[in-house]
Order: structure tokens, then C-alpha cells, then sequence
């Protein structure tokens, strides 16, 4: 039999009362503190908003069916809905790649907001920063996922650490080679496009 | 927003800046609606859906399982037990069960609950085969028995349907079934309203099954006088296999890995009272319990030997078991007069599950893997068969065996389902970095089970992102992860697999789980060594050397000679000078070689503890346990730099793996895998590298 401590460890099995439009407690709070870091991070992966949304409410859904088997004692709440949300941007991108390309056109984003007073460089600024994520979306997984968990999340490193299970240090220095590889790739996906 | 990044040296290298600040600007405008939209649609399913996963994904196999339902007679009207078969053909071996009165619990009569006229059984019985039990001294009752009307069961294919469901996939596909005894209260309304195992099918998750289903049986009450009252019964469940459903099989079904049976960690670590430490010198290797166990295993073996010749010059009888040859004779001598002599046990019908493990080894060493796995296999059904349990070592080899016999083929046609190690990124478990490398990789076998065991929820996340089934081998995958998890279900001391176990924790880096898991295997296996030192090694990690050394110092005492001085070896830290002569020495003269050695190298000596020891000790121990042994390539890095911060592994083809041990500076240091024996060495250029840095200084 499990001792009490082991079960006290095993998470929040408490049933919450099922009435007309509630969610469990917790859950509800959760849905209020971290719905738009989950968003942001799987935004931040996918082309279009729409997939997004759909992709996020996926997350949802999975986190509340396995909301009774969420373990506090692994992962903060954040970490365990961006590992959901992973899980599910990966599910996302694998049924693209079956289907075809993985690239996003270079059409401006409806959603993207440029802080630019001018028209003009708010088309260059969108362009620019669509092609950053084309950029990132060609790097190796594990960088896609650092850049993700930094510039959609907005995780810092600490959290990050917590997300991948690695040192504050490691994710400094996996961020920095990201960041240089991603580079690179913009850098060549340029010389590329004056060649042309 | 650069003051996140928090670089080792404080800042961001300049020519990344700017890139960060314009990946640090982008925002998106998110839809105003979509948050009270989504919520409502949370709250909507919270509220009407079932929010059971795993059995809606459950999928239902066409050919499902012969599930027989035995409804006990325990409060037929006499004395005599009755035995009712519903449903389905019992096998011809299987031994009848035989309901036995139960101690029951009659309520008063409840007069005020109307039912209606007590109908038949939906469905008329069976013409029964009734067996008489010993004549019982009758239960004490407060109802005359004469007048005592026993619960019917309702919609009998409707019960026998539901089992059939939730049959685990890996059971059937490993031919395993069992009998599951409950003991259920059937309330006034006809509901089962508490239901418990009286005695196990052998597999937790069968019972599991069993208990799961049972509240949804539904009966006629049992009536005492004409009115509705509540019983305990005592209610068998059989489930047999399927034999269309064996595994491997080219026509195997698809199996869902997510119906895969987990365990619930509490289940496995209910060995609660953690071992105390202090107490471990006190233990003795090869405490009662496992003395008990083989003992009992030998003894059954010897029976179906029947041949005292054979055990008084191929003995003794536990190393026959064990498939160990005697000095005195060579081993392919051995191997085939005792496998002759059981073989012609077999034939004259003299055999037990011991038998046929025993000579399951000897055909895997002599190379005659299919047969082995035939006799594994056949030893499994016989052990589930009988009524006298075996010892629950042979059943735990068993399964072992089996499950290593379904990983080579699984190994090495690399083609069942796979998981992509990148997918476990996203696990709980900090191995995950440790799961195969990036690219072409895969995870381990060994890794899938273990996290199987550790964090099932999350490996749900792992299997829906990254399994990919290939054509049928997911039947061999399924398969061997169950014979491994029965492995240690079913004889908590079992070594190999738990020693397994414990190493990936220790891959994984999860010290405290290791502690706790490696004191209990520890306590279960009466102090077994490789409990101790992987106790030592997590006390070590997590900076508690002090309690480490003792340990270590405990565990070391207790292993034979040879493995001692493998660990102790030093000659990996040594410069090219100093080995060579260390090579040369006496054992005895090493010992005291190495003494004065540690006593130069403690880097603490006011303290009590030699850290520098601990630390070799348990790179030592991770080595062996984990690389094969000290002594080879993989081994040998280790214990003179210790673990990498990663690893790399590229998948060459042809069942060769380059792996990079990342150090974070200097060139990587090379390795080729070979993943038919497992074994890793260095490149040429890996060695070249490593002897010059072994010339530039001596590792600390």
C-alpha cells in the first residue's frame, strides 16, 4: 500500500464538483494565469492563428483530461501545460510535414503587431520578423523549442531550466548557439535570395 | 530583454543582440473571444464528457478473448458449493475452481423496498456442470437457508463484453490469462456495492480489470422470505487468451501504445519503510527471503530432473538453474548432457516451470534462440496454470528471459513501433536528454520501460508525439514491456530487472527516486550489492559523501574478488608511468598501492570522508552497471573524466551508432556503437585523443 506521503505526492486527486459551466478550481486558475503563455508559445511555432487556437485548445483539453494525474511534485503547473503544448505543436508540425512543406509564405500575418507608427515599415518590420520565424523554424527541435520557450513563453532561463530539465547554465549557453545557428540561417537564406 | 538570458559571463555576445531584441518584439494579437470561448468549451466537457483517455482510446479488438464469468454458489441453499459455468470452455488443463461457502453478511430484511416479481436471468443457464465441493460446516446465518434465494446475475454477455474490453492487450498478446477471485456485496437494489480481490490472477492488471468492472455488474438480488437483501458472493472471473491473438504474429493486430498497461508508482514502491542505512553492513547477501525463493525453484527443478546422476556431476541444482557450468567440466559439455537430460525430462511429461527455464538458458546459449523463447513461453503458461503457485523467481526469470529474447528481435530488425528519442523532451524525466540523441535517434527499450514505470501520464505525451508504428513489431514492443513490468511485479527482489531499472534512474539523473528505489531492492534483495552502491552513488550525487562511503565500503565487501578489484582499478586515472607499474603489481600489492593513492588525492583531509574516492567509486559503479564494465572503452572515459554533458548519437546504418561525448570544451570524444552486442569503443581518433590528454596530466 502506498504510504500517506506517497499519495500526498501523486497530485491533486481531489474530484471537484461538476456544475453547470465550472472547471476544477485549480484548473480554472491555471486556465486564467497561463492560457496566454500557452498561446504565445504555440503561436510562436505554428504558421497561423487559427492553428494556434486550435492547437491550444487541445492543450486544454488534454491538461483537463490528465488534470487528476498532475503531479506537483514533477513540474510546476506552466511547465507541465508547455510540455502538453509541445507535445501538441509536435503532433501539429508532423502531420505538416506528411502533408508537405513546413514553410509559411511570406505574406504578412494578420496577427503579427509591429509597434510602428508607418505603414510602410510596419510591412518591412512584419517581413522581417516572418522571416526570422521561417528562419527558426529551420533549425534543429531542440533549438525551435529554446527560441519557443524564450520568445513565445516569455519563460526566463530559470523556467526554461525547469521546462527541459537542465541546468540555468545549460539553457544559457543552448539559448546563445540557438541564437547563432539562427542566425546563420537567416544569413544564408539572405545571400541566397541577393544570388538569385 | 536581455537581462534574462543570464550568460555565463554576464551578457549577451553583441552580435546576437539585436536578434534578440527583434525576436523579443514580436507579438500577436490574440482573438478577443477565443479565451471565454475555449474556456466555455472546458467547462462544457468537464461537465458532460467522460474524461476517461486512455479507455476511450482504448481500441476494440474484433477478436477479443474468451472471458468466462463464474458465479459462485455461496449462498446456494446447502451446504454444497456449486460450480456454474456461463460462458466459454474452460482449457482442458485448467483446473476447476471450486466455489467454497463464504462468510456472508445478511442484512435485516428491508420490507420497505418494492421490487417488482423476481424474474429469471435474462438468459436461461447454460445446462450447468455442477461439482461438489467438501461438504462445509455451514456459515453461520441469521435466514434459514431454506428460504434463501441467491443473487442472479443480469445481462451476462453484457458483463462478459466489458471484461472482454478491458482485457490489457499486452496480456493477450502474451497469451497470458489467469483467475481473478472477488468478493462482491450485492446490495438490495441488485448493485454491486463493494468488491475486493480475495485471491490474485497472478497480474495486478487483471485484477485490476476485474475490480474495475465489477461495479457495473448488475443482479436480482438475492431474496431471503421474499424480500430483497444484501449478500457477499464470492465470484470467480476467468480470462483466457485468445491463442489468435499471439504475439509476435505477422498479421498482429495494430496496438495502440497508449493502452499499454502502466503501473502506478505506488504500487511498485509499496515496499514503504525505507531501508535505514546504518543497518546495512548488518545485512547478509542472500537474505532468507531469496534463499527461500531459489530453494524453492531448485527443489522444483530437481523433481523434474529426476536424475541424480546428472545434478551430482553437472550440479549443483541452482546452478543448473541458474545455467551456470562447474569449473569441472567445459561449458559446451555441460550445456548439452544437461540439456539432453532435460530434454528427456520434457519427454517423459516430467516437467515444471524451472525445468523448462532452465533449459530455456541452455538453448539461448547454445544459440537455439526460437526454442528458448518456445520454453520461456511454455514455462510462463504452465506457471499461470498452476494451482501451486512456483516460486515467484522462476516466474520473474521467466519473463525476464522472454522480454530480452522479444528486445534483441526488436533490437535488431530496429523496425517495430519506434519513439523517436526526440519526443521525450517532453517527459518528466530529466533522461530524456539521455534518450538516443537527436536526428535518427531512438530511445532505448530499456528507457521506454522504465519511464513507463516512473511517469506514465507523461509518457502518454511521449507516445502520442513520437510513437511510429512500423509495420507489425509493435506486437513484439507491447509484448516485451510487459514481460519486463511482470518481471518485477512479480518478485520484487529480481535482480537483473531491477538492477536495470535503478541504473536508468541513475542515467536520468534522479538521485532521490534512486536512493529511495535502490533501499528498497536493497531491503527486498537482502542487501544485494548492486542495491547498496547505487544507494552510495545517489547519496554521493546529491552530496551526502559521508553516508556514501560506508556503503560503498559495505557493498564492496560483499561482491567476489574479481569484481572488487574491477571497480577499485585505478589504472584509468594513471599516467602512462604509474599504470604501467600499478599493472604490475600484486593483488595485495594493489590494495596498498591504491590506499596510499586515495590518500594523496583527498582533496578534503580534515573531513572524514575521502570525496575523491566517492566520486571514483561511483563513476566506477555507473560504469560498470551502465557501460558494460570498467575496463572498456566507454568505461574507462567515464571513470577518468566522468559523465559527459551530453551525448550525441548519430545513427551510422548497419547497426552502427557514432556517439560524442560532449565535455562543453575541447574536441567531443568519438565512440562507434554496435547495436547487435552493445558494446562501445572508441574511435581511432576518439583513443588518440584521449591517451594524449592521458599524457598532458592525469586526471583528477
Amino acid at each position: 500500500m502506498p504510504t500517506e506521503s506517497e499519495v500526498a505526492r501523486r497530485g491533486p486527486v481531489k474530484r471537484a464538483t461538476r456544475t453547470e459551466d465550472s472547471l476544477p478550481g485549480d484548473f480554472e486558475e491555471w486556465y486564467v494565469e497561463y492560457q496566454s503563455a500557452v498561446y504565445r508559445y504555440v503561436r510562436f511555432r505554428v504558421a497561423t492563428r487559427e492553428v494556434a487556437e486550435d492547437v491550444t485548445s487541445t492543450v486544454f483539453m488534454k491538461a483537463l483530461r490528465a488534470f487528476h494525474r498532475y503531479d506537483p511534485g514533477r513540474a510546476s503547473p506552466k511547465t507541465w501545460l508547455l510540455r502538453i503544448a509541445r507535445n501538441a505543436v509536435t503532433d501539429h508540425l508532423r502531420s505538416l510535414q506528411r502533408r508537405g512543406s513546413l514553410h509559411v509564405s511570406l505574406d504578412r500575418i494578420p496577427d503579427l503587431v509591429a509597434d510602428i507608427p508607418s505603414h510602410e515599415e510596419r510591412v518591412i518590420k512584419q517581413e522581417r520578423i516572418q522571416r526570422l520565424l521561417n528562419g527558426a523554424r529551420t533549425l534543429r527541435k531542440a533549438d525551435q523549442e529554446v527560441l519557443s520557450l524564450r520568445y513565445g513563453a516569455g519563460l526566463d532561463n530559470a523556467e526554461i531550466a525547469e521546462h527541459l530539465g537542465i541546468s540555468n547554465n545549460a539553457v544559457a549557453v543552448r539559448l546563445h548557439r540557438a541564437l547563432k545557428r539562427l542566425k546563420a540561417s537567416i544569413e544564408a537564406e539572405e545571400a541566397e535570395t541577393i544570388d538569385q | 530583454m536581455t537581462d534574462l538570458f543570464d550568460f555565463p559571463d554576464g551578457n549577451l555576445p553583441d552580435d546576437l543582440k539585436s536578434l534578440d531584441a527583434e525576436l523579443s518584439s514580436i507579438r500577436y494579437e490574440e482573438r478577443a473571444s477565443f479565451v471565454p470561448e475555449l474556456r466555455a468549451e472546458l467547462a462544457r466537457a468537464w461537465t458532460e464528457e467522460p474524461l476517461r483517455l486512455r479507455s476511450s482510446r482504448r481500441r476494440h479488438i474484433a477478436a477479443a478473448a474468451l472471458i468466462t464469468l463464474l458465479l459462485g454458489g455461496a449462498a446456494v441453499p446447502s451446504a454444497r458449493a456449486s460450480l456454474v459455468r456461463l460462458m466459454g470452455v474452460l482449457g482442458p488443463e485448467e483446473q476447476p475452481v471450486v466455489v467454497e461457502p463464504v462468510e456472508e453478511e445478511v442484512r435485516e430484511p428491508i420490507r420497505s423496498v418494492e421490487l417488482s416479481p423476481v424474474q429469471p436471468p435474462a438468459a436461461p443457464l447454460e445446462p450447468a456442470e455442477v461439482e461438489t465441493a467438501p461438504v462445509e460446516e455451514p456459515q453461520p446465518s441469521l435466514l434459514p437457508d431454506a428460504s434463501r434465494i441467491p443473487p442472479q446475475m443480469l445481462d451476462r454477455e453484457g458483463a462478459e463484453e466489458m471484461l472482454q474490453d478491458e482485457y490489457p492487450d499486452a496480456l493477450q498478446l502474451g497469451q497470458i490469462g489467469g483467475v481473478v477471485r472477488l468478493r462482491m456485496r450485492v446490495d438490495e437494489q441488485g448493485r454491486v456495492s463493494e468488491s475486493s480481490v480475495i485471491e490474485s490472477s497472478g497480474f495486478e492488471s487483471l485484477d485490476r480489470v476485474a475490480v474495475r468492472v465489477a461495479p457495473r455488474f448488475r443482479f436480482v438480488p438475492a431474496l431471503q422470505s421474499g424480500q430483497p437483501v444484501a449478500l457477499w458472493i464470492e465470484f470467480p472471473v476467468l480470462f483466457q487468451p485468445d491463442p489468435a491473438r499471439a504475439a509476435p504474429r505477422s498479421l498482429a493486430p495494430v496496438v495502440d501504445p497508449m493502452s499499454l498497461p502502466t503501473i502506478d508508482q505506488s504500487e511498485w514502491w509499496h515496499l514503504s519503510t525505507p531501508l535505514d542505512l546504518e543497518t546495512v553492513a548488518e545485512i547478509q547477501w542472500g537474505g532468507t527471503a531469496v534463499e527461500d525463493e531459489l530453494a524453492a525453484a531448485a527443489a522444483s527443478l530437481e523433481q523434474a530432473l529426476d536424475d541424480p546422476t546428472v545434478i551430482e556431476r553437472y550440479g549443483p541444482v541452482s546452478a543448473i538453474l541458474e545455467g551456470v557450468a562447474p569449473a569441472s567440466v567445459t561449458p559446451t559439455e555441460w550445456r548439452t548432457a544437461v540439456g539432453d537430460a532435460l530434454s528427456a525430462a520434457l519427454d517423459r511429461g516430467s516437467e515444471t516451470p524451472a525445468s523448462l527455464l532452465a533449459l530455456g538458458r541452455i538453448r539461448l546459449r547454445q544459440g537455439v534462440r526460437a526454442e528458448a523463447r518456445q520454453l520461456f513461453e511454455r514455462g510462463l503458461q504452465m506457471a499461470i496454470r498452476e494451482e501451486a503457485a512456483p516460486s515467484d523467481w522462476v516466474v520473474a526469470e521467466l519473463h525476464y528471459e522472454r522480454g530480452s529474447l522479444v528486445r534483441d528481435n526488436w533490437t535488431a530488425s530496429h523496425g517495430v513501433g519506434s519513439v523517436r528519442a526526440e519526443a521525450f523532451g517532453d517527459a518528466a524525466c530529466r533522461a530524456a536528454r539521455y534518450s538516443g540523441g537527436t536526428g535518427t535517434g531512438y530511445a532505448s527499450v530499456e528507457r521506454l520501460i522504465a519511464w513507463n514505470y516512473l511517469c506514465p501520464s507523461e509518457m502518454e505525451g511521449v507516445f502520442d508525439a513520437g510513437f511510429e508504428l512500423r509495420e507489425n513489431s509493435s506486437a513484439d514492443l507491447t509484448l516485451m514491456m510487459a514481460s519486463f513490468r511482470t518481471a518485477i511485479e512479480a518478485y520484487a527482489p529480481h535482480t537483473r530487472a531491477n538492477v536495470g531499472f535503478l541504473v536508468t534512474l541513475a542515467e536520468g539523473g534522479r538521485w532521490e527516486t534512486l536512493l529511495q528505489a535502490a533501499r528498497r531492492f536493497t531491503r527486498v534483495s537482502g542487501g544485494h550489492p548492486d542495491g547498496i552502491l547505487l544507494a552510495g552513488m545517489a547519496l554521493h550525487r546529491l552530496d551526502r559523501s559521508a553516508e556514501a562511503a560506508p556503503l560503498f565500503s559495505a557493498a564492496l565487501e560483499r561482491m567476489d574478488a574479481a569484481r572488487r578489484d574491477e571497480l577499485s582499478n585505478v589504472a584509468a586515472l594513471l599516467g602512462p608511468d604509474d599504470r604501467e607499474h600499478y599493472r604490475r603489481l600484486t593483488a595485495a600489492e594493489r590494495r596498498a598501492w591504491e590506499e596510499n593513492y586515495w590518500v594523496t588525492k583527498d582533496r578534503e583531509p580534515e573531513t572524514a570522508v575521502n570525496e575523491r574516492w566517492v566520486e571514483h567509486l561511483s563513476r566506477a559503479v555507473y560504469a560498470d552497471l551502465a557501460l558494460g564494465g570498467v575496463v572498456g572503452d566507454a568505461g574507462e572515459v567515464w571513470v577518468r573524466f566522468g559523465g559527459p554533458e551530453t551525448i550525441h548519437i548519430v545513427d551510422g546504418g548497419s547497426g552502427r551508432l557514432t556517439e560524442f561525448w560532449d565535455y562543453g570544451s575541447g574536441p567531443d570524444i568519438t565512440f562507434v556503437r554496435w547495436v547487435s552486442s552493445d558494446r562501445t569503443d572508441l574511435t581511432p581518433e576518439g583513443r588518440a585523443y584521449v591517451d594524449d590528454l592521458g599524457r598532458i596530466f592525469s586526471p583528477e
